[in-house]
């Protein structure tokens, strides 16, 4: 019995995790749905010991545990499958697989043979049709993905956790999951699910907890949750908040377009954005709204397709090249892509436009960038001590408005904003909301990406929800409602499958 | 690196053997002196450079080899006449414990490799000074004898060579080697699987600086006496040594056999240089531009294709 | 909270300190001090050691090292390290003397001819770095390597002519009661801090540093910034190689190999990131003083040349520890 008692857990601000009470015998594999930000994934790592709880207790056949990180929880008998792979790409699969348990010869080297046999006998048993002596790096991602899976449960896990370890898999290799699973729980196990798609939820999992902001909201046996109902535990009957500003239709030119964008994470995507327009981007996490972002702004590999700013194609589009075109990025990940967290405020915010700053020299003009900068932090209700202050202390929303404003200075035609409120507190997120609306009213145009339905129903007008690497579904106007933008995030549309 | 692998992992042994080939056109003969004096005279640079490699393997990289071998080389010079069995010992002895110095700072306590052992090679290199302030010491000539075995045999030289090839190999078959190369290829997965990360390395720095004690010690027996900057040229050289005998310092991948001929490779340039009667100023020309231009290969043609794609 | 609950995050993850000192504000300061201190064990030593006309001229010995310190500090910024130096500085220094015969009137040319090798050097470095992507430390230990050589065939062992009375006059003369070198260090100094800080390309070059992935999602060049980076050090390895040559009233082989491991010591110590990206050339400065003073007390202590190795070797370790002890918890913040 694998039991979680009170667990809580939070990031700065964000309760990421709200007092988790949870329960799962042998045998039974538990789904954990929700939407972006629920907390599932939160749980399972602490389950895994990749993250510790702020409080809370775990235990495992009455036993209390506390891993303190992946090797730990693997002797505990807890093993962990995520999306990030752990293999190492350089070596064959038989090393992967026998990294620490190769069989030695009397005199201390790998015992070739023997090793060689015991993986094609590994292989064998879980009936995977894989070259021993390849690369890991020069398989295909679901290939990875299955050895990583079958590493998992070679080492006869109590508890096995798969946070999304079908995203890389094809349907024959889900149902050689689906198989796996099976037998595990038929031996005993507790498997613990994530997956984006609800249809793999119901054929997994025996049960199915529903998570919501944190919150458990419902734990009961898989048949007894209709997809509807699924829906409705997973997007809660609040009211939308009325925080939002009025949306906007725009009916202008199309300033951006980009066609048939095809790269390692995007599988022909086409989209047209039009002036004074926030177009909006959905979908669960990683199904490449993050790549196509990237991609518009010259700094994701593609390998076909054309993007055009105002009908004119950008050719070896570049970072530099978009932003000379017009463009302006503010990436999801503030900390590594945004900012230059050792800076102070002054230098983050005016990074992107020092061309502007020029003065004798080739100095920057300290006193126009003390004023741009006063202005931008007053505009922006900024709470910081002043220009000079590092970047670091201040609190996530207010780099997040340092970032905007960054972006701002270059006096863009085109906004893309990647998943800009995550993490931030809800004052920030609805001076981001009027801020983008002014912007767009403006006439720039605004692509989005949120993490958050409601926050997209809030805002856009039009939104395109994303599935591996797909658009999956268009939703315009009274079509933009959560429930149709989660249920587009986990079910293939009828028209696309 | 795809287009170097289907060539072979063993093209620095052609490599070696094309040079020798050279070599004899131009010397008209190639006797047991010759190779005696090519495998001896290698065999300081091939341990130093194993060491180097098991560092290299790891994605780490030591300056302070050249320097530890020098100080090993000096103790060795100045004890072995009176105490052979300490003279024996204690360069091997100081090795190990230079690298575990080097080991604590890079494995145990994350520090980059290039500073802590640019500092240690500093330290070393003073300690070589106090030990032996100049070229002297001296080394009894039974032992050169041992270890070279005459001056116009082969043999010892060849065997030297063998077993540093042998046992770099079979080190590398282990199950250490095995986690050296994960470390390599990618530390953070290596540690999510279980690889004992820190002390892996750890054991590397340790091995690297018992071979450059040896090193040192077979050049006080090669040349029967210490010299207190004896080591410092080996600080680029086993690096390049490394590099040309087709070990990426990116790490994780390489094997003892390229290494070892990466050895041979930089010491037979010499011979030929003289054979084919260039000043010996060429020498440290050459040994720099072979260096980059097998380090700079791949990414030159990436380079290349990239300029290549925005024309086209 | 129970007292269970609380002690296992804690024990998982080390909690950061309190107070955290900013190691990169306090190093130069630090080293202040420490120089007075040593000035002190100077006088006590050799009483008249504490004089302003001494320590000027001690700071006249530390201008040279200064000037290398320049390039040594703008590569190590972006997160590289530039080994070839010694040999650049020579071949500068010996192209010089070589050109000039002594004569003013060949001066400027000469001046042209030798800064031009760091030129090339620096940026053959750089194109290597960023283009053919090999590691600073091999690229450049290659090309300090190959500038041995070029050196040794252009002199054929043996370098010759002599620097010229109006270039001697700027490295060993005095401007009035203070030595001209001292003055130039101090001015080029001066223009290095600003144009790091206050500059376009000193913000990029920061910025590359500390995140290149933020700089290029910004839109910047990274690859020129660093090659300037390279090129920056290359010339100012020549500039120094001609004073040197000026001060010493020739050009000798090896005359670089004593500024390698003192310039890196000195941008650690004067507390710029191993990594990029954070620092200065305020703390160098510093540190280039600090340790002048330190081998001159150890000089004057009659401490042998290996023991000075030694105290460099372990104030490097020392100074990178601190580093690393002080700057754990802004790492982690930004880890996560």
């Amino acid at each position: 019995m694998l039991s979680l008692t009170a667990i809580e857990k939070s990031f700065g601000a964000t309760r990421a995790v709200k007092s988790v009470t949870l329960e799962a015998a042998p045998g039974t594999v538990l789904g954990l749905a929700g939407e972006n930000g629920a907390g599932k994934s939160t749980l399972i790592k602490i389950v895994a010991g990749v993250v510790a709880p702020d409080a809370g207790a775990m235990s495992l056949n009455a036993e209390p545990i506390a891993p303190r990180d992946t090797n730990e929880a693997i002797h505990l008998g807890i093993s962990s499958v995520f999306q990030e792979l752990t293999l190492v790409r350089e070596l064959t699969v038989e090393r992967n697989l026998l990294l620490t348990s190769a069989p030695v010869t009397p005199w201390g080297s790998i015992d070739r043979r023997k090793a060689r046999a015991t993986v094609n006998e590994i292989l064998a048993r879980y009936k995977l049709d894989i070259d021993p002596a390849a690369r890991v790096g020069d398989l295909p991602l679901g290939a990875q993905q299955m050895l990583e899976i079958l590493r998992a449960v070679e080492r006869k896990p109590r508890v096995l956790l798969l946070d999304e370890a079908t995203s890389a898999l094809g349907a024959s290799e889900v149902e050689w999951l689906a198989d796996l699973v099976a037998r595990l729980r038929d031996e005993g196990a507790i498997v613990l699910f994530i997956s984006h798609r609800w249809d793999e939820v119901t054929r997994f999992c025996n049960r199915v907890a529903v998570l919501r902001n944190g919150e458990l909201v419902s734990v009961a046996d898989t048949k007894d949750v209709s997809e509807d109902e699924a829906v409705r535990l997973m997007t809660g009957q609040e009211a939308v908040e009325s925080s939002f500003p009025d949306k906007l239709h725009s009916k202008d030119a199309v300033v951006l377009s980009a066609t048939d964008l095809i790269s390692r994470a995007l599988r022909g995507v086409s989209v047209e954005v039009r002036k004074g327009e926030i177009l909006g981007l959905g979908g669960l996490v990683g199904q490449g709204q993050g790549a196509l972002l990237e991609s518009l702004f010259g700094a994701h590999a593609l390998t076909a397709g054309t993007i055009a700013v105002s009908g004119k194609t950008l050719a070896h589009l570049n970072p530099r090249r978009a932003i000379a075109a017009g463009l302006a990025y503010v990436p999801q990940e503030r900390k590594t892509e945004g900012l230059l967290l050792a800076k102070s405020v002054a230098v983050n915010m005016t990074y992107a436009t020092l061309g502007a700053l020029r003065s004798f020299l080739g100095l920057i003009d300290l006193r126009a960038e003390n004023e741009l900068v006063t202005a931008a932090i007053s505009r922006a209700q900024i709470r910081t001590r002043g220009p000079a202050e590092p970047i670091h202390r201040l609190s996530g929303g207010n780099q997040q408005k340092v970032l905007l404003e960054k972006w701002l200075q270059t006096k863009p035609a085109i906004l893309l904003l990647n998943d800009v409120t995550r993490g931030v507190d809800i004052g920030t997120k609805r001076h981001i909301y009027a801020l983008t609306a002014d912007i767009a009213k403006s006439g720039v145009a605004v692509l989005w990406y949120s993490t958050d339905a409601r926050e997209l129903v809030g805002v856009v007008h039009r939104v395109l929800v994303m599935l591996g690497g797909r658009i999956n579904a268009e939703l315009t106007g009274e079509a933009v409602t959560v429930d149709r933008i989660v249920r587009a995030s986990v079910m293939k549309e009828a028209a696309d499958a | 690196m795809r287009s170097r692998l289907q060539l072979g992992d063993n093209w620095p042994v052609l490599v070696f053997i094309a040079l020798l080939a050279v070599l004899i056109v131009l010397k008209g003969r190639f006797t047991g002196f010759d190779a005696r004096s090519l495998t001896v005279n290698a065999l300081p640079l091939a341990l130093i450079a194993m060491g180097q490699f098991l560092v290299v393997l790891t994605r780490g990289v030591d300056l302070s080899l050249g320097p530890i071998a020098s100080v090993a080389g000096a103790v060795m010079a100045l004890t072995v006449t009176d105490h052979p069995l300490l003279g024996g010992l204690a360069p091997i002895a100081i090795g190990l414990a230079a690298g575990l110095i080097n080991g604590l700072f890079v494995a145990r306590l994350s520090m980059p490799p290039i500073i802590v052992t640019l500092a240690t090679m500093s330290v070393w290199q003073g300690v070589a000074l106090i030990v032996l302030p100049d070229p002297g010491g001296a080394v009894p000539a039974e032992w050169g004898a041992a270890v070279s075995g005459g001056f116009s045999s082969p043999t010892m030289g060849i065997v030297g060579q063998l077993v540093v090839i042998i046992a770099g190999t079979w080190l590398l078959s282990s199950r250490f080697g095995l986690h050296l190369r994960a470390i390599g290829g990618d530390e953070a997965a290596a540690k999510m699987s279980g690889v004992r990360a820190v002390n892996v390395k750890l054991v590397a720095y340790v091995l690297a600086g018992g071979l450059a004690g040896l090193g040192g010690m077979y050049l006080s027996i090669s040349t029967a006496s210490g010299s207190p900057t004896v080591g410092d040229g080996f600080i680029l050289s086993s690096i390049a040594a490394v590099v040309i005998g087709g070990v990426p310092l990116s790490g994780g991948r390489g094997t003892a056999l390229g290494v070892a001929m990466g050895a041979l490779i930089l010491t037979i340039t010499g011979s030929l240089l003289y054979f084919a009667d260039v000043s010996s100023f060429y020498q440290s020309v050459i040994d720099g531009a072979i260096l980059l231009a097998v380090v700079g290969s791949a990414g030159a043609r990436d380079w290349l294709r990239s300029i290549a794609a925005v024309r086209a | 909270m129970t007292a269970t609950d609380e002690s296992q995050p804690a024990s998982a993850a080390p909690r950061p300190r309190q107070a955290s000192w900013n190691i990169r504000a306090v190093a130069p300061a630090m080293l202040v001090v420490l120089s007075l201190v040593l000035i002190g064990v100077g006088e006590f030593l050799a009483p008249g050691f504490a004089t302003a006309e001494n320590i000027l001229q001690l700071l006249k010995l530390a201008s040279y090292m200064g000037l290398v310190a320049i390039g040594q500090t703008v590569v190590m910024l972006t997160g590289g390290i530039d080994l070839s130096i010694a040999w650049v500085l020579t071949g500068s220094a010996v192209v010089f003397t070589a050109l000039c015969q002594g004569q003013d009137a060949n001066m400027p040319l000469a001046a042209a001819a030798a800064i031009s090798v760091g030129l090339v050097v620096g940026a053959i470095n750089g194109l290597g770095v960023v283009k053919l992507r090999i590691s600073p430390i091999v690229m450049t230990l290659a090309m300090n390597n190959i500038m041995l050589g070029a050196t040794l065939i252009y002199t054929g062992g043996t370098p010759s002519g002599a620097p010229s009375p109006g270039i001697r006059a700027l490295a060993t003369g005095n401007w009035g009661p203070v030595p001209a070198m001292v003055v130039v260090w101090a001015l080029i100094a001066a223009a290095t801090i600003v144009a790091i800080r206050y500059t376009r390309g000193g913000r990029m070059l920061l910025g590359v540093g500390e995140n290149p992935r933020v700089s290029y999602l910004t839109g910047i060049r990274n690859d020129w910034v660093v090659i300037a980076a390279y090129v920056i050090c290359g010339v100012s390895a020549s500039v120094t190689g001609i004073l040197f040559a000026a001060f010493s009233g020739s050009s000798f082989l090896g005359m670089g190999d004593q500024f390698v491991l003192p310039t890196v010591a000195a941008v650690v110590l004067g507390g710029t990131s191993m990594f990029g990206g954070r620092g200065g050339y305020g703390g160098t400065a510093a540190a280039v003083v600090f340790t002048t003073f330190l081998t001159t007390v150890l000089v004057m202590g009659n401490i042998s040349q290996g023991v000075r190795n030694i105290v460099f070797g372990v104030a490097v370790l020392a100074a990178i520890l601190a580093q690393r002890l002080m700057t754990r918890r802004d790492d982690r913040l930004e880890g996560g």
